[in-house]
């Protein structure tokens, strides 16, 4: 098990810079009330579509949270996001790997749509970056996380197993998260970016 | 009841609980995971019997069985060979006995998140994150004023979306979902107003103004600082041990633990007691609480 807790390290040591950046940088109140809104949005979210399993459209709102913000906001969405809908779902060793996954995501987001985004061109772009980090990352990261959780080994084969026996979850992730996107991503980032330059955050 | 776990200070609570996190999933050594395994359960039976009992059948066990026969199915290590798989991969003991102890460590860390999730409420967490990221730990305290607000107003909205045929109890799935974002938009348009409104409001009451201190709701007494130094201390020889090799177990490529002896069981007691720490003190205040009812 020691795979495990070195690992939990790593993932917490790497997330610390980034939260210790926005720390120094003393966010306005603004900021801060926006990030906020934009994380419970993402939690009653994940709650309103509790019903159907794997169908979560978390990872859609910090993809264009990273967009729509930038990718610091992308990145403490997703990671606080993943943190606080935990309170409601519960805690668990898989914490610290859904808080890395989710914010690396939406820091990609933020990253790689860094200019200003036209919707009527990238709309395409954003959903096949949403299926490739739906499945590439978190998928694939929540699958090394449970078999680290599972087996103190680390065997290639146990790795293959893990991530063969996700695919259908993985997809089925990708599928929801894509539906979102598609639904979503042209209003949703209209409305933040309105946001954005109305009150100059 | 308010149990006296729960009236640490968050920073014993969270001494604890990192001790015995890291502790338990550093070694899997059977003497040490098994007073592991035995105070996460007795913890978890004293802070919540009913609740406790009905994961432990539903969620803990299966995660423990799981963990016992995934081993022994990719691990094909150790000398006492047992039986041969019908792909020609042996069946050894050394891989049986490691499955069961995972399965034994697996169960005592969802046992112990179990108490850990009773225990760390969120104002514990938000105190906690606020001594190293304050306005992270603000954005986790409007986080959670956020969610009850944006649920009622989640349902006004529904209720609203209903009158005029597009509710979310459809039958047909996409539409369910297209109606379900609908609502979200409007949400999220509404979400964004107020919270201007909101931050404008925290400006003019001086947010962000020089010397400003915090809310601190909880109290530190001498009794937390006497368990904070006891665990640490504890914990550090118990982890010294470890490091120096007084304490081992190999499971590949065969089944070997360090010898017992006087020192060895001294460390065993006293990971015991740290472990049991919140245990006693439950019960302990329980007796008191007893002795001191009248007979009459």
């Amino acid at each position: 098990m020691h795979y495990y807790l070195i690992s939990v390290v790593i993932i917490i040591l790497s997330m610390l810079p980034f939260l210790l950046m926005f720390e120094k940088r003393r966010p306005q109140a603004r900021e801060i009330v926006l990030i906020a809104v934009l994380v419970a949005i993402t939690v009653i979210a994940r709650s309103v579509f509790f019903m159907i399993p794997f169908f979560k459209p978390m990872l859609a709102l910090v993809i264009i949270s990273g967009i729509g913000m930038g990718y610091e906001t992308g990145m403490l969405t997703g990671t606080l996001s993943a943190f606080m809908s935990n309170f409601i779902f519960g805690q668990g060793p898989w914490t610290p790997w859904q808080m890395f996954a989710m914010g690396l995501t939406g820091l990609l987001a933020g990253v790689i749509f860094s200019k200003k985004y036209t919707y009527e061109k990238k709309k395409y772009h954003v959903c096949i970056f949403g299926i490739i980090a739906t499945v590439l990352i978190y998928g694939v990261i929540m699958d090394t996380a449970s078999v680290l959780m599972y087996t103190g080994e680390v065997s290639f084969k146990a790795f293959m197993a893990a991530y063969i026996s996700g695919i259908p979850v993985n997809l089925i992730h990708a599928l929801s998260t894509v539906i979102f996107l598609a639904l979503l991503q042209k209003s949703m980032i209209k409305k933040l970016q309105r946001v954005k330059m109305k009150y100059k955050i | 009841m308010k149990n006296q776990f729960e009236n640490w200070h968050p920073l014993a609570q969270f001494v604890y609980f990192v001790l015995i996190f890291g502790i338990s999933v550093f070694v899997m050594h059977p003497v040490i995971t098994g007073i592991t395994f035995v105070s996460a359960i007795t913890l978890g039976v004293i802070i919540d019997r009913k609740k406790f009992f009905k994961m432990l059948f539903c969620l803990y066990i299966p995660a423990i069985i799981i963990g016992i026969i995934i081993n022994p199915l990719f691990s094909h290590e150790g000398v006492s060979i047992l039986w041969y798989f019908p792909d020609g991969n042996p069946l050894t003991l050394e891989s049986i006995i490691y499955g069961i102890m995972s399965g034994i460590m697996i169960g005592s860390i969802f046992t112990l998140f179990f108490s850990f999730n009773k225990i760390m409420t969120s104002d514990r967490i938000m105190y906690l994150t606020g001594c190293i990221f304050p306005h992270i730990s603000l954005i986790i305290a409007m986080v959670l004023r956020f969610i009850p607000e944006f649920k009622y107003h989640l349902s006004e909205v529904l209720n609203a979306q209903k009158c005029i045929g597009k509710g979310i109890n459809e039958k047909n799935v996409f539409n369910k979902i297209k109606n379900a974002c609908a609502v979200m938009q409007i949400m999220a348009t509404w979400a964004f107003e107020s919270s201007v409104e909101k931050s404008d409001s925290m400006r003019a009451r001086g947010y962000g103004l020089y010397g400003r201190s915090r809310y601190v709701p909880f109290k530190i007494t001498k009794r937390d600082i006497i368990l904070i130094t006891a665990m640490i201390i504890t914990g550090s020889i118990v982890i010294y041990s470890l490091c120096v090799g007084n304490i081992y177990v190999w499971y590949y490529p065969y089944f070997k633990i360090n010898e017992s002896g006087g020192y060895v069981y001294i460390v065993y007691f006293l990971y015991a007691v740290m472990s049991m720490l919140p245990v006693f003190d439950i019960l302990m205040e329980e007796a008191v609480w007893k002795s001191l009812q009248s007979k009459i």
